[in-house]
């Protein structure tokens, strides 16, 4: 059975050892609950969803071979379940018209036909930050996890596919596609707030 | 000169390149290129500036919202596990 922490193993964890539980606890609840978050969760929906991951967790052991890391491996239960959990709340965005609104911005020639517009500042200020996390809220779940794994918690492409069961070519095209809608959405909060 | 500009990315090519995978995963020559072209083009520096503060706030955002409440939701948790 593969280590999974310089500190533990899968048969520490197997033992039910309060102090392993709790390294393990502490090593991955602060990324699992942010990402669960990220991902759109309420607090107390994530709280409940970090905590059945857990769970599935145990009660799985055997199944994690260590081929990823746990990191991911729990990432990706957490993932599924918060996505489920969404899906009652809300159908998941279908393909959208993105590449055709940035597509119009440009003529023939690749020219700037209608440049960009809106915020720029070097620093951050409350309010453009304000606008970022509400533009978040219209990406789907699948973007939302793939931009925090990728950007918050740096893990590489292929263990973020390994996540969301998608190719590094669809995985490419949902981060390109949410670029683009966080900056058409930034924009349109820039020209609305003038 | 009239060599360099005919293989200048133009401004739908940078933008496509900087909301993909970003300058980092071009070749050097095509990253040289890109960013000569984002020093003269104001659109595209305003395009590239707003790339990396959306990145930026996300991580503010996300990097941290858990908060003060973790400890206890730990405990919970443990808690949970050792039961299960």
């Amino acid at each position: 059975m593969a280590a999974t922490s310089s500190r533990w193993s899968v048969e520490d964890i197997r033992s039910r050892k309060s102090e392993m539980l709790t390294a393990m606890v502490n090593e991955h609840l602060p990324t699992l609950l942010a990402g669960a978050l990220a991902i759109g969760l309420s607090r107390s929906d994530a709280e409940e969803v970090v905590q059945e991951t857990f769970v599935a967790f145990l009660s799985s052991l055997d199944r994690f071979e260590g081929r990823s890391s746990l990191r991911t491996y729990l990432f990706g239960i957490l993932y599924h379940k918060a996505s489920n959990l969404r899906a009652k709340a809300r159908r998941e965005e279908g393909s959208d018209d993105i590449e055709a609104v940035v597509e119009a911005r440009f003529d023939a020639g690749g020219m700037w036909s209608r440049p960009p517009r809106g915020p720029e500042a070097e620093s951050l200020d409350a309010e453009i930050r304000g606008w970022v996390e509400k533009c978040a809220e219209g990406l789907s779940d699948s973007q939302r996890t793939a931009f925090f794994l990728k950007e918050v918690e740096g893990e590489k492409p292929q263990a973020i596919c390994n996540v969301l069961g998608v190719n590094p070519t669809n995985l490419r095209v949902m981060l390109h596609r949410a670029r683009l809608k966080l900056r058409e959405c930034l924009e349109r909060n820039w020209e609305k707030s003038r | 000169m009239k060599l360099m500009m005919a293989f200048m990315p133009n401004c739908r090519e940078v933008a496509k390149t900087l909301c993909g995978d970003g300058l980092a995963a071009e070749p050097w020559h095509r990253r040289l290129l890109i960013r000569i072209h984002l020093s003269q083009c104001e659109f595209c520096g305003r395009f590239a500036r707003q790339m990396d503060r959306i990145c930026e706030a996300l991580k503010a955002a996300w990097a941290d919202p858990a908060g003060q409440d973790v400890e206890d939701f730990k405990r919970r948790v443990v808690e949970k596990l050792r039961s299960s």
